[in-house]
């Protein structure tokens, strides 16, 4: 029967400490929640920083003000932690000689995937990483997790023509760089 | 194409912009005319529309792994937490009965709990101010 709790139960129920609730909260918003990870960060740190936004929502519960959907909450909360781990990623290339290697050895095979090779969302995947960030989120948002331009407006505190927009540039830069792919 | 690579650039731009926007009555006449007139225009929204529905496919299978390791890492910090918080607790216990204890002694010695008492003002002889003046 918990299957049909609404989110605005289970929340209450969580903020009192019930585990069970929380889990079930997670159950319900996990998948989203890693398909904007994963769109932003590629497929590598999913799982890690996913635990990251829902160990932060939990710390947090009594925050969730319900002016919006626990959805939308969520999904604000993993747009900014995938930024501050890119942010983070872009700060460790100026770290030690042996972490750099790594990284560009990484880098490296993620370039020499030729898309004939690779499956398709691994081409949309390393399609999506050519994109600048604030192009990338609004895919991410409205593309692959299927959320509306409002909805997607207020997880990035931008205005709808905003992302209307910067779909628009996304979508021509992804049209370049999927031309070959796509024409299959 | 049309010879006019201008308005085929707004066209285009148009018809992006009405898969995430309400265009206005206007917009939405010319981009319908437009698309009616235009092979181009017509084959350029079904390449949008199939590269919009492949990024579909990015939206990850739910896992059911990954709320339990979730739940995991909770029982860890909450483990990790919780003699932490049972430490402050028992201070805070202690920390409060030491301060009843001392008020109970002035109490006991003086009688009162005013500030005097409790600063040991009332205990103070006269010599004692002259000696502080000096």
């Amino acid at each position: 029967m918990t299957a049909t709790f609404h989110d605005d139960v289970l929340l209450a129920k969580a903020r009192k400490g019930d585990t069970r609730a929380f889990g079930l909260l997670v159950e319900r918003h996990e998948a989203s929640v890693r398909g904007i990870i994963g769109g932003m960060l590629g497929p590598e740190e999913v799982d890690d920083v996913a635990q990251e936004v829902f160990m932060k929502f939990y710390r947090a519960l009594d925050n969730f003000q319900g002016d919006s959907g626990l959805g939308t909450y969520l999904g604000r909360i993993a747009i900014n932690t995938a930024l501050t781990a890119i942010t983070k990623r872009k700060k460790r290339r100026w770290l030690p000689w042996s972490k750099l290697e790594e990284y560009n050895a990484a880098e490296q095979a993620d370039a020499s995937q030729s898309p004939e090779r690779a499956d398709l969302r691994d081409t949309l995947q390393t399609a999506l990483r050519q994109l600048p960030e604030d192009q990338r989120a609004v895919v991410v948002l409205r593309l692959v997790e299927g959320y509306s331009v409002s909805e997607t407006a207020k997880m990035l505190d931008v205005p709808m023509g905003t992302v209307a927009s910067r779909l628009s540039r996304a979508q021509q830069a992804l049209q370049q760089i999927l031309k070959p792919i796509l024409k299959q | 194409m049309s010879s006019r690579p201008s308005e085929n650039a707004e066209l285009l731009e148009l018809l992006r912009q009405s898969l995430d926007r309400e265009l206005s009555p206007s917009e939405s006449i010319r981009l319908a005319q437009a698309l009616e007139a235009n092979e181009w225009l017509r084959e350029e929204l079904a390449a949008l529309q199939t590269l919009r529905n492949s990024f579909m496919q990015l939206h990850p299978a739910p896992s059911p792994a990954f709320t339990a390791s979730v739940l995991q890492r909770l029982s860890e910090e909450q483990q990790l937490l919780r003699p932490l918080i049972v430490r402050w607790r028992s201070v805070a216990a202690a920390a409060c009965i030491a301060l009843l204890l001392g008020l109970g002694l002035i109490y006991n010695a003086s009688g009162s709990l005013e500030s005097e008492a409790i600063l040991g003002l009332e205990q103070m002889e006269l010599d004692d101010v002259y000696a502080f003046d000096e």
